[in-house]
């Protein structure tokens, strides 16, 4: 069993074997050698293959059957090796031609390959060992770089395998680097000087128009070499840095905390606020969305600098692909964070507080988180506390103070979450765990509550709801203030400057207790 | 200096020639110039005569047009210009007088 390939000579289609091909493409590649690169070496060049597309006609009469290699040689025989050709007209000097380098290519080498072939095809490329190839792969995977993995597979996917001979000699071909890069610039510059003089001294009217126009498209074609080549080294610097700044800033924020374009630090607390499931989706959308684009833009650069060919369209429609999946991911994601919200719940205890006393101090907690507490993060009233290397979400609570209908102090202490559905939105208010103290007369109120490890947030309220019986005293102390909110008095007095005041239910409301009485003081703490 | 050398050092220089006889009364395609030429053993190898038919063809000498033929792609006939006839004119006395005086030669060295 032999591979054919379909080739096109001078308009007629044939089949060819592989080996076959692989030997006229020689035989081609040495006349154009020979003639090199003109208009006349081209017509040339042209009539030849028209003729052996005959001579190939004579051997296939019905079109079924394979050019093999034997009629490959027997159309050499007939046709003659360029080197007999020769048809130096006498008193002219023998053109020297510049061989035309057949460029190599990158392609993947099944044949020397490990897992896909990448580091064979890329050591052909750079005509490296392809063991040295394969250790910076190994030690950059060592390292920590999980990207060279992630590039791995993409050049697995981009770049095309040498399936047959004919690419497995343009993998081999003439060596790729900076050298042959100037050296191919300086013989288009060669060519363009030699149409030049050809310009200059032909005389007749259509060839100059024709050498005028082979100058300009010369010039034209370095022009646009050079630029591609730039743009594409540019394409690529770019690209691998967006990426790289990328893949930092999604996966390793939490090590380097600052590079991270995505805001201060923000992803590493979003598992704080969108349940890791959704999260995890959520970066892979993101990463496609973002990612994607950015590898084409790298890919852009490298076919622009090495002209390398994709296989048709797969590479694009591959891309398209996941950034579509990237994009719907990203919206389901956000509609899936969204609707952990949707339902709303609200929990709620009332505790009596019994004391002898007609006066109740009312204070604020020893603030134990504020040394934990992560000054980039300052929404409203929620607060992140860093507690061993581990993000708590922490809310204050607000405190109000209403008339009671019974003649006994007493507390409410309402807990307000949202959820996925009303189980999810209750369990999550029940969870709230808030404590206060009451010793003797004095109430002390935790200045946070924390919210349980692993539980994200959900939107956690808590409201507390003093109950004074009417002609009984509260007072609030200093720092107090710092959670009630919008108690109501008869005096209209702020919220702020309630603090450090002794207050009496009356039956209007909360009065202003000028001076202190006597018989009571803040008991000690024992 | 081998024979089959000078042989065809021989018939190259006057392979032009043979061509433009061979064109002289009608037009004609590279495949049937070949044809003649390999009967007249004028050439060896096919690939000869392009370079050839093209050089001649950019000196003025032949002119070309395409013709639809019956099997495959259109083919390209050749046919002597007026400057190729006044060419050919002054060849063929070239070749007489190159004929005479090798038998000349060889009368006056028997």
């Amino acid at each position: 069993m032999k591979k054919t390939f379909t080739i096109n000579i001078s308009g007629t289609v044939f089949h060819i074997d592989d080996d076959a091909y692989e030997r006229l493409n020689n035989y081609i590649s040495q006349i154009n050698r020979h003639f090199g690169n003109d208009t006349e070496a081209r017509e040339i060049v042209e009539d030849i293959e028209s003729r052996i597309s005959e001579l190939f006609q004579e051997r296939v009469k019905d079109g079924n059957e394979v050019i093999s290699l034997e009629h490959v040689d027997e159309i050499i025989r007939i046709m003659g090796m360029p080197e007999s050709f020769d048809d130096a007209k006498e008193g002219e000097e023998p053109q020297i031609k510049i061989p035309h380098s057949s460029h190599r290519k990158l392609y993947r080498d099944p044949d020397e390959r490990v897992l896909g072939g990448v580091c064979s095809g890329m050591g052909a490329y750079f005509n490296y060992d392809p063991i040295i190839i394969r250790l910076i792969f190994v030690l950059l995977v060592f390292l920590g770089a999980g990207f060279s993995l992630i590039i791995y597979l993409i050049l697995w996917i981009v770049v095309p395998k040498a399936s047959n001979s004919a690419q497995r000699l343009e993998m081999r071909g003439e060596e790729v680097n900076i050298n042959n890069i100037s050296k191919n610039i300086k013989e288009e510059i060669q060519d363009v000087k030699e149409n030049y003089e050809k310009f200059r001294t032909n005389s007749r009217g259509r060839d100059r128009v024709d050498h005028a126009g082979n100058i300009f498209s010369s010039v034209f074609g370095i022009i646009v070499k050079i630029l591609a080549v730039i743009i594409g080294i540019a394409l690529v610097f770019a690209g691998i840095s967006a990426i790289i700044a990328l893949v930092t800033s999604l996966f390793i924020t939490n090590e380097f905390i600052g590079i991270s374009p995505l805001g201060q630090g923000i992803p590493h607390y979003l598992d704080l606020f969108v349940s890791g499931n959704t999260l995890f989706w959520f970066w892979i959308g993101l990463g496609l969305t973002i990612g994607i684009p950015l590898i084409m833009l790298a890919y852009l650069g490298a076919k622009l600098i090495f002209r390398f060919k994709s296989r048709n369209g797969a590479v694009g429609l591959t891309a398209l692909g996941l950034w579509v999946i990237g994009i719907i991911l990203l919206i389901f994601m956000l509609v899936r964070g969204f609707s952990d919200f949707k339902s709303g719940s609200t929990s709620t205890r009332q505790e009596q507080i019994t004391t002898k006393s007609d006066t109740l101090y009312l204070k604020l907690g020893a603030d134990e988180f504020n040394d934990y507490l992560d000054s980039n993060l300052n929404f409203d009233k929620l607060r992140i506390a860093s507690i061993n290397g581990k993000q708590f979400l922490l809310n204050k609570p607000t405190l109000d103070i209403v008339k009671s209908e019974t003649s006994d102090f007493s507390m409410v202490i309402k807990t307000k979450a949202r959820g996925h559905d009303l189980d999810k939105a209750q369990n999550n208010a029940r969870e709230i765990n808030y404590k206060f103290t009451l010793q003797d007369s004095l109430i002390t109120f935790q200045p946070w509550y924390m919210l349980p490890e692993k539980s994200v947030w959900r939107n956690q309220q808590i409201e507390i709801t003093l109950k004074v019986p009417e002609n009984k005293t509260i007072y609030l102390s200093e720092n107090i203030v710092k959670i009630i909110h919008d108690i109501k008095n008869t005096s209209d007095t702020w919220d702020g400057e309630m603090g450090g005041k002794y207050w009496t239910m009356k039956p209007e409301g909360l009065e202003l207790v000028n001076k202190k009485p006597a018989s009571v003081g803040i008991p000690k703490k024992k | 200096m081998n024979l089959e050398n000078t042989k065809a050092q021989m018939r190259k220089g006057i392979l032009e020639y043979c061509i433009l006889l061979n064109l002289s009364k009608k037009p004609s395609y590279a495949s049937d110039i070949i044809a003649e030429m390999k009967v007249a053993q004028m050439i060896v190898v096919e690939g000869t005569l392009y370079p050839l038919l093209t050089r001649l063809k950019n000196d003025g000498y032949l002119s070309y047009r395409w013709e639809e033929s019956l099997q495959g792609p259109p083919r390209k006939y050749y046919e002597l210009t007026p400057e190729g006839k006044l060419f050919l004119n002054e060849l063929d006395m070239a070749w007489g007088e190159l004929v005479e005086a090798i038998n000349q030669l060889k009368i006056n060295n028997l």
